[in-house]
């Protein structure tokens, strides 16, 4: 059981790590929030999304040690970053929660001034 | 590098098509062979001694034969395997005999996974002068030049690293999902290719053996593989050591792990020995720790362990070979496989939506060429596959060459979805013909293989859950999910081909009232 929630975290972990570099890009982050023109705020997500798909190995050498974690990193990281490529192709808004949680000050007062108007 | 990638893809790529699938699917060989080998479908492993079973079996099918080989029962493979080279015929026999009660199994006479579908991805099954080997060589090295030289093309490689556009034409949708399953499993394709090349290093690479060893086979092999040879005395020997108690002697010599397999040498020679080869289920890396022991005293004669640079070929073939015992890794390689097909498919898709309408315009024969080959070697390959399932099912146990049938009907259905691919009348607007019959023909066929299997054996998609035959189950499911999958693309393909027809139509008729 154990086991299969460190799965379940280290996929959710590069799932996020994932999504969070693909906001790092105007065209994806536009197509999530709806906004035109959005700040990409590329450096804190870069750092975000790299801290996260680091967790996800880290998991997963804690679930399987080395030999078997490692592979299963590099497996899992390549199912989640094919899954967001999916995710921004038919369901852009499900990444909507994770923009708005990496979202600094100024990206969240554009979302509201946008949803206002 | 544009032209080297495209050029090589449209000329190897049917090759690499059949290795990658055949590959994906020797991912579950054994759960395969335990829906095409029923007898085998036991449910629990017992602990009936090598002694009084295994033995007794060699001694009644095979006591003049030069080996008695015994895989020992698995999770995945639940009864002794057993295998021998027949004197009479000169050929490898492989039975089963029932770890519960010591019973020799029927023997169902088909290759199926571990026999067919495995060594097809290595060897095509063309075995004149190895050309099966060099021709996989040549599209796994094929393979490291596609990779490498994609890399390389593919310019937007960061900017278009989440794009996947399916709303966008066929040729941009289809090399869009060619670069995702390109870049994202760029890792495990290229861990593939290059250690197939390195298992085979021997074939590739005969200098290995010739330089150092001066050709010499028997030195090599004791040397890097530490296989240990004394001739037969030729005379009769005595009462032979428990087999038992020689595996339990192994595993203290080693101080851990578990034997997987057992080898008796010589059987019933006064100069009998057995060789005993310790379990990788638990790690990667295919170790070649073995011990053997004389036949009669039961004296250790010689143990080996790889050496340092044979035990990183061992893990790397161990990353390639997928026997450890991992059910993530091993659904994760099996999905990295399909992947690879995906990969494979939508490269030649691409090439062919991007061409289909200038060759057409100017009379060119390439895309028709190519799309037939493109379509009899993915779905034609489906289809095949479908049909050994099904030829395993409706031929009956007990006829001779049962396990050649299956794999004729293997080729003839192979073969058939060529023609068909090449015949298929291909029009601009109801482009695609061949691969719409053919997905419908892949849906059909997985449903009957899951039907047959439920009428011949009982077993079916529900109740091999409540009887604990997951394999069972597991195959069934992925059976139906191919046909799902085909029926799902057909349908996609077919308002596809419509709409276009419509499209045309509604052109046509404008232009004509209009005069044009």
């Amino acid at each position: 059981m154990f086991d299969i929630l460190l799965l379940i975290l280290a996929a959710a972990s590069g799932y996020a790590g994932f999504a969070v570099l693909a906001l790092t890009q105007k065209q994806h982050l536009e197509k999530v929030t709806g906004v035109r023109r959005s700040n990409p705020q590329t450096l804190w997500r870069r750092i975000a999304g790299s801290i996260l798909l680091i967790l996800c190995l880290v998991v997963t050498l804690v679930r399987d040690g080395a030999a078997f974690g490692s592979l299963l990193a590099v497996f899992l990281l390549a199912a989640t970053g094919i899954a967001v490529a999916f995710t921004l192709a038919w369901q852009p808004a499900a990444l909507r929660r994770i923009s708005l949680l990496t979202a600094t000050g100024s990206e969240k007062t554009a979302k509201k001034t946008n949803e206002n108007f | 590098m544009n032209l080297l990638h495209t050029w090589a893809g449209v000329i190897l790529g049917s090759v690499l098509f059949a290795m990658f699938w055949m590959g994906t699917l020797s991912v579950f060989d054994r759960e395969i062979d335990r829906w095409m080998l029923p007898a085998t479908r036991l449910s629990a492993t017992g602990n009936v001694s090598l002694d009084t079973s295994v033995k007794p079996a060699f001694e009644k099918v095979a006591p003049n034969a030069e080996t008695w080989n015994i895989v020992l029962p698995t999770e995945r493979v639940p009864a002794y395997r057993i295998s021998y080279k027949d004197p009479a015929t000169d050929k490898f026999v492989t039975r089963y005999v029932n770890p519960n009660t010591g019973e020799l199994l029927p023997d169902e006479g088909s290759y199926a996974g571990t026999g067919f579908i495995f060594p097809f991805h290595f060897n095509l099954h063309l075995k004149w002068y190895d050309i099966g080997y060099w021709l996989v060589g040549l599209a796994g090295m094929t393979m490291l030049v596609l990779l490498v030289s994609g890399v390389i093309i593919h310019r937007r490689i960061f900017v278009d690293f989440f794009t996947f556009r399916p709303q966008k034409t066929l040729p941009r949708s289809s090399l869009d999902l060619h670069n995702i399953t390109g870049v994202y499993l760029l890792p495990f394709h290229f861990t593939m290719a290059l250690s197939g090349l390195i298992i085979f290093f021997g074939i590739y690479f005969p200098v290995s053996i010739t330089a150092p060893f001066g050709g010499e086979r028997a030195a090599f092999n004791k040397e890097v593989y530490g296989q240990y040879k004394r001739d037969a005395a030729n005379k009769a020997g005595g009462e032979m050591v428990s087999l038992n108690a020689l595996a339990a002697r192994a595993v203290a010599e080693w101080g851990k792990g578990k034997p997987y397999f057992i080898r008796v040498w010589h059987p019933g020679d006064a100069n009998a020995y057995v060789e005993v080869r310790r379990s990788y289920a638990q790690d990667v890396t295919m170790n070649l720790d073995q011990v053997y022991f004389d036949a009669y005293t039961g004296e250790t004669l010689y143990r080996h362990e790889a050496a340092p640079v044979v035990t990183v070929q061992r893990f790397i073939s161990g990353l390639h070979f997928v026997q450890f015992d991992n059910w993530t890794l091993r659904f994760m390689y099996f999905f990295a496989g399909l992947g690879g097909c995906v990969l494979i498919a939508t490269g030649f898709l691409y090439w062919l939506e991007s061409r289909r309408k200038k060759h057409i315009r100017e009379k060119l024969r390439g895309v028709r060429v190519v799309e037939a080959l493109t379509v009899g070697s993915t779905t034609g390959i489906i289809i095949a596959t479908l049909g050994f399932f099904i030829a395993n099912r409706l031929i009956p146990v007990g006829i001779a060459t049962r396990g050649e049938w299956e794999m004729l009907v293997f080729y003839l259905v192979w073969l058939l979805t060529f023609v068909h691919a090449f015949l298929r009348p291909t029009r601009q607007t109801n482009r695609r013909g061949a691969f719409i019959e053919q997905a419908w023909t892949i849906a059909a066929f997985a449903v009957a293989a899951v039907g047959l299997n439920w009428a011949t054996t009982g077993d079916n998609f529900i109740n091999a859950v409540a009887t604990n035959k997951w394999e069972i189950y597991g195959t069934d499911a992925m059976l139906l999910g191919w046909a799902i999958v085909a029926a799902w693309s057909a349908v996609k393909m077919q308002r596809t081909a419509t709409s276009k027809t419509a499209e045309a139509f509604q052109t046509s008729v404008i232009q004509e009232a209009s005069g044009v």
